[in-house]
């Protein structure tokens, strides 16, 4: 059986320091845990004072010699370590550390009876993780300081003290500042500050909500805006959470050694409220990143709105009116060669031709005359500079789905006629077969029609099969067309999701600090029984997966076997704009929180302060 | 005292080895295996007479939808006007139908109406339908179409016929009815055909030995007056083969080549259920 | 010292069925009198590989595609490796198939007999002559049987149909008829009391044409209409079930009819005895266990005389359509009712009766006794290749013949090279499960 022990790095100085004594390594050793040391005393300080559990002395070594002997144990294993730092949030964690929500989200969709049996087999023994021993570990070494000044209160002549002045002085500055009356009344200002923004965002996104409108639902600008006022709404809260954490994190751990229970420690992993500090400024972070986004391609706008406005004037004209109009005309006159029914296919022509020259001229075409798309552009990025570029984003978004409204109802007069013919073909041979559809009971019935039924029937079918190419013509065109309309909105909305969901704040951390945002562990071999505990960063992967998935939900329900089903069907395809932000809600709570509540659960605090 | 061996299961007859067989099964087999090849079968007559009848009863109605294309390559080719013929087939059904006593109820004052008005309105429709169409097409269509009502008629001559041969008929006739050019040839095209193919075999029986003359002299006469006389002369030769060889062959066929298992397989064929 | 066993079929648990319950209770029964048996089947789903049953019937499920109603796609030799595999790894002895309808019992026959080892084949069904498929099959049954040791035939109606569709010996066939597990089958403790509760006659069937649905269809009605205190259960499903419920729909007879649709096997003792007479219209039927099954649960049988019927039941316990008319049938059924009103038969002495005339037991004995037969009867060139080539010759028509030649003499090349490939001595040999004393 070898003996790990862990090994921090900066006992190495004291070492070097107290080379000429003989030493003791003091170690703490929890129940199912291995020996991590504290400290290195000289022997003499050792001689006054008795250790008792869970404080062991692990090794010696006497003066001049290289090496340090442990105890009776030949077979052991040392695990060098920085001792990670709480206060300024460092730790080590088996698994990546949750940035998102999301596994909530994602697990729903697994079948109960499937999930019941996975539950089963996951429980079995031979599935039970067996890294708890590892776990406990870590959990000890992320408290070692607090354990080290436990230690050190429990055995004070075991310590050579140093009074640091400057933070001595921190302390006194700090309830100097904290009494005086100008910081109560900034404070009282921030919190009635705070709740009255709160109320307009509440109210904001009630409005949103609205059962009647579902303003939410139609207009990406509404979404937009509705989880921003749901985040204002709970920053706060967010805010609240993360320091009532803290205050945990900073006072010593109380180990009982009676009942050295390992969920007591759980409860004491950073990594349990980490995320949400983390969510908390990365949306702050968002906010603001977004906003210098918006001001920077909003002024680019801005100054070049002539020369973007003359062109989009030319593309969206020729995209929206030349050229739907010249493919319908084409498509009453034999396209491609394909002999389609003349009479059906120009009056459908002349159906969709006016149409189109109708909605160009009530909004089609005064959109986009090139004044007002001068003037709509320079709009847009003032507001962009103003609230953020996704909210350019969204409005341009909107003001793309209002132009190509007529597209959408070509689509949906297309398919409905499509889907119609389609039905009706499907009862009209089943009469052919000599059968019938049995609605009450929801099977094929053999039936013996009348001669009658039968003309009537057949002739109406072989109408529908000679009319079936003509509108399948049309209805394919403008479903084409619609698919493309809707692939740029997917484009820009997966824009804005790529904005709402960047992990701007991880990716600071990572860059700043890699040991704040720990994803596993890596042990290296030093040498012969040597081994070196370093933390891993989480990758970059990991931190964009939440748009990854996202992207490849939003594969799955435009590219899937379901839409081009329904596309064959006739049927409707709807877009499900809520999906992208489904990941950024799932991080909210589902009802903005209640004023009231809100207010009592500040008010604590606030007395606290006084 | 041995007991006589029974053929029964249930009861345990010791005297005999499970591998026993049925000696007079096996006298059977033996005089009809061995003997019953080379022999004649008797009744060899009457059986061919009553598969001859058979196919000619299928024959006749492959005539009567023969008219469909006459009618067709009158109206289309030559430029008939169908009116005045299809006055006449109408007078001729419905004195038929008025003669026939009211088991035919099925194509009362109600649905006739229905029939003529559902055409009347469809017709102009129907012109128009396939106008882009090649006709190559339409006539290729067609003539799948014909060998799938062929193939759909049932072989049971007193059976109803069923929807689907119906329906299939009544497609090959809107289907040919978009090619012309006016509503009324449409119309009258439809009307003819309906009341020839559909209505008229209800009415008469087509195997009887004047109609049938009627109907074989006047497809044989348009064949001649068409196509000329090799043609005549090799749709002749196919009926004679299908009415006269195909049946004698059919029997020669079921005596010598299946042998002794037709005239035994009656016990264990599925037996057919009597519906009465 | 018994045999080594392998039962070859299409058909075999997770499907329920005639076939698959004489296997099983066969196999059971020869395991019980010291021989050693493993079944030969297709996968049925992820049941896929080697499984035991009760006393360690060993089954082997060979993955293999399934064509239609867990018929095996037919190919001569398609199964060769995997079943000389098996055939050497058990050291069979004789190898006994059951099914014409199945491949996969043909082609291990074929496959046995290349071997070398004794062949069985029992037959379930009867087969007409003058459809395609019917054809087909007993063209395919011909070959197979041509060096067949000993074939089995369920009732004396099936056996005479062998004799007529593959042309053998009749002295190689014998005739050994199904059997029940009477205690599965027992009647109700307290017997029902038609007088009072009205009469119930019970039908199951799988609704296939051939089972004689359409009679059953126009029965229904005339016998609801002349008997007041009537009524049907059936039990079961198929194509002709929608045509049932038009039936009922259009009759109203929902008070009088239940339609249950299919029933697991282990109920159907329990829907059987809810009735009073069981009503059996097919239309062809080999041997009908389902009327033994009945009987042994005391109900009267009111049923066709279509092929192995007449042989099952005694006169008392039957009364016969002389027709498969619906006329016949309903005359017939009156007659059913009329004796069970009159009260004059006792039907519960049925079961005792059905267990002293069918038994597994009987049937594994009289089987053993068929197998016994294949070594008394032996001829050192039985096996022998050119005598068999030589039998395939003599066989069938001018062009089957050959046709049956080659496909005798393809076989054997894919022998020589399977022997080539996977030598036999390199297939391990499986333990015995250990036989109970």
């Amino acid at each position: 059986m070898v003996v790990y022990i862990f090994w921090p790095k900066h006992l190495k100085s004291k070492e070097l320091h107290l080379n000429d004594d003989n030493m003791c390594a003091i170690s703490i050793c929890l129940q199912s845990t291995d020996h991590i040391v504290l400290d290195i005393v000289p022997r003499r300080l050792l001689e006054k004072e008795a250790l008792s559990a869970p404080y062991s002395i692990i090794g010696t070594k006497n003066s001049g010699e290289a090496n340090w002997k442990f105890g009776e144990a030949n077979d052991y294993c040392t695990i060098e370590f920085y001792v990670p730092n709480l206060k300024v949030l460092q730790f080590f964690s088996l698994e990546p550390i949750p940035l998102t929500q999301l596994g909530n989200a994602a697990n729903t969709t697994v079948k109960k009876a499937d999930y019941k049996n996975f539950e089963k087999l996951c429980n079995h023994p031979r599935y039970q993780s067996h890294d708890d021993r590892l776990r406990r570990n870590l959990s000890l070494l992320n408290l070692f300081d607090s354990h080290h000044e436990s230690f050190v209160k429990r055995y004070h002549s075991l310590h050579i003290k140093s009074v640091n002045v400057s933070a001595r002085l921190g302390t006194m500055m700090r309830k100097k500042c904290r009494s005086s009356s100008l910081r109560n009344i900034v404070s009282t200002f921030t919190v009635h500050l705070v709740v009255n923004m709160v109320k307009v965002a509440y109210s904001v996104s009630s409005f949103l909500n609205w059962r009647y409108t579902q303003l939410v639902n139609i207009s990406v600008l509404a979404q937009q805006i509705d989880l921003r006022a749901q985040q204002i709404c709970y920053f706060p809260v967010q805010y609240l959470l993360i320091n009532e954490h803290h205050s945990i994190g900073k006072t010593p751990p109380k180990i009982e050694f009676s009942s050295e229970d390992s969920s007591q420690w759980k409860e004491e992993l950073p990594c349990k409220y980490y995320p949400d500090y983390i969510r908390f400024y990365n949306t702050v972070w968002l906010i603001l990143n977004d906003i210098s986004f918006g001001m920077i391609v909003g002024s680019l706008v801005y100054d070049h709105a002539d020369q973007i406005s003359m062109h989009l004037h030319r593309a969206i004209g020729f995209s929206l009116y030349h050229f739907p109009k010249a493919i319908t005309i084409s498509l009453s006159n034999n396209p491609l060669g394909i002999k389609l029914n003349h009479e059906l296919a120009k009056f459908f022509s002349e159906l969709f031709l006016w149409v189109i020259e109708f909605s160009n001229v009530l909004f089609v075409g005064p959109m986009i005359e090139i004044n007002n798309l001068k003037c709509f552009l320079r709009v847009v990025s003032q507001l962009g500079c103003v609230f953020g570029g996704t909210f350019a984003l969204s409005i341009i978004v909107d003001y793309f789905a209002i132009l190509t409204f007529h597209i959408y109802t070509f689509h949906r007069i297309s398919s409905k006629l499509y889907h119609w013919q389609l039905v009706i073909l499907l009862s009209l041979f089943h009469l052919f077969r000599g059968k019938k559809n049995n609605i009450l009971r929801n099977r094929i019935d053999h039936n013996y029609f009348k001669l009658d039924q039968l003309l009537l029937g057949t002739i109406f079918f072989i109408i529908l099969v000679f009319l079936l190419p003509t509108v399948l013509m049309f209805y394919l065109f403008f479903t084409t067309l619609r698919m493309v309309t809707i692939d740029v909105e997917i484009f820009l909305e997966s824009i804005i999701a790529l904005l709402n969901h960047f992990p701007l704040f991880a990716l600071l951390l990572r860059l700043k600090d890699p040991k704040r945002i720990p994803g596993g562990i890596t042990m290296n071999e030093l040498g012969p029984g040597r081994l070196d505990l370093k933390s891993k960063p989480i990758k970059i992967s990991e931190m964009f997966k939440p748009f990854v998935l996202l992207m490849e939900q939003m594969k799955d329900i435009y590219f899937s076997s379901k839409t081009s089903r329904q596309i064959f069907l006739g049927l409707p395809f709807v877009t499900h704009r809520r999906k992208l932000y489904q990941i950024l809600y799932s991080s909210l709570p589902s009802t903005p929180i209640d004023i009231r509540t809100f207010r009592n659960k500040l008010s604590p605090h606030i007395k606290k302060k006084d | 005292m041995v007991k006589p061996w029974k053929r029964l299961l249930w009861i345990k007859q010791e005297d005999y080895p499970d591998n026993y067989t049925d000696p007079a099964f096996i006298d059977l087999i033996t005089r009809l295996r061995y003997k019953g090849k080379s022999a004649k079968p008797s009744n060899n007559s009457s059986s061919v007479h009553q598969i001859r009848s058979d196919l000619f009863r299928f024959y006749n109605k492959l005539l009567n939808t023969v008219f469909v294309y006459i009618i067709f390559v009158f109206i289309y080719n030559y430029r008939v006007n169908p009116v005045s013929f299809a006055i006449f087939v109408t007078i001729l059904v419905s004195w038929l139908l008025s003669r026939s006593n009211a088991k035919h109820y099925a194509f009362g004052v109600k649905s006739s109406l229905v029939i003529t008005f559902a055409m009347l309105t469809l017709s102009p429709i129907l012109k128009s339908l396939s106008k882009t169409t090649a006709s190559d097409s339409i006539w290729t269509l067609s003539f799948w179409l014909s060998i799938a009502y062929v193939g759909s008629l049932s072989s049971n001559v007193n059976a109803q016929t069923s929807n689907l041969s119906t329906n299939l008929l009544l497609a090959i006739v809107i289907l040919l009815a978009s090619r012309f050019q006016s509503t009324a040839h449409v119309f009258c095209f439809l009307l003819i055909c309906v009341q020839l193919n559909v209505i008229l075999p209800n009415l008469i029986n087509l195997s009887n030995k004047y109609i049938s003359f009627t109907i074989n002299l006047s497809v044989y006469g348009f064949l001649t007056c068409t196509l000329g006389w090799s043609y005549t002369f090799l749709a002749l030769a196919m009926s004679f083969f299908y009415l006269f060889v195909l049946p004698q062959w059919f029997v020669y066929w079921q005596t010598y080549y299946r042998g002794y298992e037709s005239s035994l397989s009656r016990v264990w064929e599925a037996q057919k259920p009597i519906l009465d | 010292m018994g045999y080594n066993i392998a039962m070859a079929c299409d058909f075999f648990y997770p499907q329920l069925g005639g076939v698959e319950f004489h296997i099983y209770h066969l196999s059971q029964n020869l395991i019980r009198l010291g021989h050693s048996v493993v079944v030969i089947t297709h996968a049925y789903g992820d049941r896929v590989g080697v499984r035991y049953l009760t006393n360690g019937l060993k089954v082997y499920h060979v993955p293999y595609f399934v064509l239609h109603r867990e018929t095996t796609f037919p190919n001569v030799f398609g199964t060769f490796p995997v079943i000389r595999n098996i055939l050497l790894r058990e050291q069979i002895d004789i190898v006994h198939s059951h099914g014409s309808a199945s491949t996969f019992s043909l082609e291990a026959i074929f496959h046995a007999n290349t071997m070398g080892l004794k062949t069985v084949f029992t037959d379930h069904s009867l087969y007409g002559f003058s459809n395609i498929t019917a054809i087909l099959v007993n063209k395919l049954l011909t070959f197979t049987l041509t060096n067949t040791d000993k074939v089995i035939c369920v009732s004396h109606t099936c056996k005479d149909n062998m004799i007529v569709r593959t042309d053998i010996d009749p002295r190689r066939i014998s005739v050994i008829p199904n059997a029940v597990v009477s205690e599965d089958f027992s009647p109700l403790p307290e017997k029902r009391t038609a007088a009072k509760n009205g009469i119930v006659i019970v039908v199951i069937s799988r609704l296939y044409p051939n089972k004689g649905v359409d009679l059953l269809t126009r029965l229904i009605p005339k016998i609801c209409s002349l008997h007041k205190d009537v009524s049907f259960i059936v039990a079961g499903d198929g194509p002709k079930f929608v045509e049932l419920q038009q039936m009922i729909e259009y009759c109203r007879l929902q008070e009088r009819v239940n339609l249950m649709g299919s029933v697991p096997h282990e109920k159907v003792r329990d829907v059987m005895c809810q009735g009073d007479i069981y009503l059996h219209p097919s239309l062809t039927e080999a041997f009908g266990t389902v009327l033994v099954e009945a009987a042994s649960c005391g109900l009267l049988i009111v049923s066709t005389r279509v092929g192995g019927i007449p042989e099952v039941l005694p006169s008392h316990m039957t009364v016969h359509a002389n027709e498969t008319s619906v006329s016949s049938l309903v005359e017939a059924t009156n007659e059913g009712i009329r004796q069970i009103r009159l009260g004059k038969i006792e039907t519960s002495s049925f079961n005792d009766e059905i267990s002293k005339m069918y038994n597994w037991v009987d049937v594994a004995e009289r089987t053993v006794n068929v197998y016994r037969g294949i070594y008394s009867d032996q001829t050192p060139e039985d096996k022998n290749w050119a005598i068999m080539v030589k039998k395939f010759f003599k066989r069938d028509g001018s062009w089957a013949r050959l046709l049956y030649v080659l496909c005798a003499i393809v076989e054997y090349f894919i022998f020589f090279s399977l022997e080539w490939l996977y030598p036999k001595e390199d297939i391990d040999l499986a333990p015995k499960w250990p036989h109970r004393v």
